[in-house]
């Protein structure tokens, strides 16, 4: 990065922090849900980029774990716990859960993991359909009443700052450079070293993290989710695609694919209720076929990212002439 | 001199395709032994069996004299096993220096701080030649330079034994010389050296001891010279003797 994109690039992140903090003293009520709900989904990408565009496997099921901590959060709220704790709990089930999956899941590779994750889902959601003691079954789960709409939305902003602060350092880390070189080709990582089972099990369980987190906070929001909010095709979905049509493997691709895809489904919205869905299907087809970099690694963007300094996709020995995106 | 590794008695079948049957293999601490023998012989199965790839069906590999087969080629590569591919295999879309950092950050040396493993790997990536490539991607790379980038990234694991599969294959002449050359200090470094190759000006120009394979079978084993003008060699390259106006030298 240049130091003029430098200075550039922090007034611009200054200047955003101090809007979405002033936001909701403007009287800007459906803004913030709005902005609430990008967040949770941005995370959700960002989250899922770290297996899916970092180490190169397509985790499907990566909203998994958003249900996981939302059911967890909801049900330890109900038990009379406070939201730190019940968020904590989520944190720690998600993780158990993603180090105990990630063994078998990852002796596969390719479309098999993809379709296994993808599995995982039905999985859980049967789980929490059945066990209606637990979980009140198909009729949902609700939490303690109350308007949490102002304290959600700066956590789960929190929550997604902190985010990317662990993207970028992931990206920059050794155990980063790691993932990357599992992602170009994993036979060669092992043979130099690398111990992937071990490293692929631990970015499973970094990226459950964030996502169990908003999937609590969201829960806690809102309060009431169905085994069909949390586990439903568009909450699976949706973070995948913004984080492909973005731009995979990059911290930006996911940012700036949430924004794009929610500002659209916004307006297709209230032409066409749920014909967005349709559009998903349709965005993640041509992105495979015409665009499989992403929005980021388009020629009229890739220049203005790289100027901004945010083009190094793999971060971990930074110098100013590479041209880092692929 | 100290035996650095052994391969015992390996053998390893395919389904039913015998790539490597009895091979025994023995090398010496800083020798430069070639394993030659014509396309589909087993080499480079023996090569994935010594760095932990492939489990051999019988027989184990020693690797001064505590056994390594069936550890793992993560495991391998950190007791200081290091290899190059016959095809080129760099990250693609990491960096040349990123490439050598892998091996550098989790071969045998992983103490070392982060800074002092970049200078060390640019270090590395002068020795081979690619000093004003550091910050390139591997994709970008011509294949002589991907090549010395396979090299650059095994000699970032410090390794004690440095497998080299085919490296100046698709090369001309003259990058054939310099790759030479390399090897020749690497080896003049302390690395024992076990290398591929079916170049034989390669083979004579620097190994001390040669062993040819032949449908997975070892069929001869000894100096350069000798190897040649072993009659199974000859039959197993150019086929039987029958008339008189066959080349001694191919």
């Amino acid at each position: 990065m240049n130091r003029r994109g430098k200075k550039f690039f922090y007034l611009a992140v200054l200047l955003l922090c101090a809007v979405l903090a002033a936001l909701p003293w403007i009287g800007f009520s459906y803004g913030i849900v709005w902005i609430f709900l990008l967040a949770v989904y941005f995370t959700l990408a960002l989250s899922y980029d770290i297996v899916g565009g970092y180490m190169g496997y397509m985790n499907l099921g990566h909203s998994t774990f958003f249900g996981l901590g939302a059911y967890t959060t909801a049900i330890l709220l109900n038990q009379g716990f406070n939201l730190f704790a019940a968020l904590l709990g989520a944190l720690l089930l998600a993780a158990a859960f993603a180090a105990v999956v990630s063994y078998p899941l990852f002796r596969l590779r390719g479309a098999y993991f993809a379709l296994a994750t993808f599995g995982l889902i039905s999985l859980i959601e049967v789980l929490t359909t059945n066990l209606r003691d637990l979980t009140g079954g198909s009729g949902g789960i609700s939490t303690p009443p109350g308007n949490h709409m102002l304290p959600s939305y700066y956590l789960v902003l929190a929550v997604a700052g902190g985010t990317m602060v662990l993207s970028h350092f992931v990206a920059r880390s050794k155990f980063g450079l790691a993932l990357f070189s599992i992602r170009e080709d994993e036979e060669v990582a092992a043979a130099f070293g690398v111990p992937t089972t071990l490293y692929k099990g631990l970015a499973l369980i970094i990226s459950s993290a964030p996502a169990s987190l908003v999937g609590g906070i969201y829960v806690w929001n809102m309060t009431y989710i169905s085994p069909n909010s949390v586990f439903g095709l568009e909450i699976a979905l949706s973070p995948i695609i913004m984080a492909m049509l973005g731009g995979t493997g990059i911290m930006i691709g996911p940012l700036v694919g949430a924004i794009f895809i929610t500002v659209v489904q916004e307006f297709l919205w209230t032409k066409v209720p749920y014909f967005h869905l349709a559009m998903y299907g349709t965005v993640l087809v041509l992105l495979g076929l015409f665009m499989p970099g992403g929005l980021v690694r388009t020629r009229f963007i890739k220049p203005f990212i790289q100027w901004l300094g945010l083009g190094e996709a793999v971060d971990y020995f930074k110098n100013a002439d590479a041209e880092r995106i692929p | 001199m100290a035996i650095l590794l052994e391969c015992k008695e390996i053998s390893k079948t395919f389904g039913g395709i015998e790539a490597l049957t009895h091979v025994n293999l023995t090398v010496e601490a800083n020798s430069l032994t070639g394993v030659i023998g014509p396309n589909g012989a087993g080499k480079t199965t023996l090569f994935n069996i010594i760095s932990g790839a492939l489990l051999p069906t019988s027989g184990e590999v020693l690797f001064k004299g505590k056994k390594i087969s069936g550890m793992g080629p993560a495991r391998v590569c950190r007791l200081g096993i290091a290899r190059t591919y016959q095809l080129v295999r760099p990250f693609n879309s990491l960096s040349a220096i990123e490439n050598v950092l892998i091996g550098l950050g989790f071969g045998r040396t992983t103490s070392l701080s982060k800074d002092n493993r970049v200078a060390e790997a640019i270090k590395i990536l002068q020795f081979v030649g690619l000093g004003d490539k550091i910050n390139h991607v591997a994709e970008g790379l011509t294949l002589v330079e991907k090549k010395h980038l396979e090299i650059a990234r095994a000699l970032a694991t410090e390794p004690e034994i440095l497998l080299l599969d085919e490296v100046v294959s698709g090369l001309n002449p003259t990058e054939v010389t310099q790759i030479i050359e390399t090897i020749r200090q690497i080896q003049a470094g302390g690395i024992t050296i076990i290398m591929i190759e079916h170049i034989l000006k390669v083979v004579m120009a620097l190994c001390e001891r040669v062993v040819v394979l032949n449908y997975g079978v070892q069929i001869a084993e000894g100096t350069p010279k000798e190897v040649v003008s072993d009659e199974a060699v000859i039959e197993a390259y150019i086929g039987k003797f029958e008339d008189t106006e066959g080349n001694p030298d191919a």
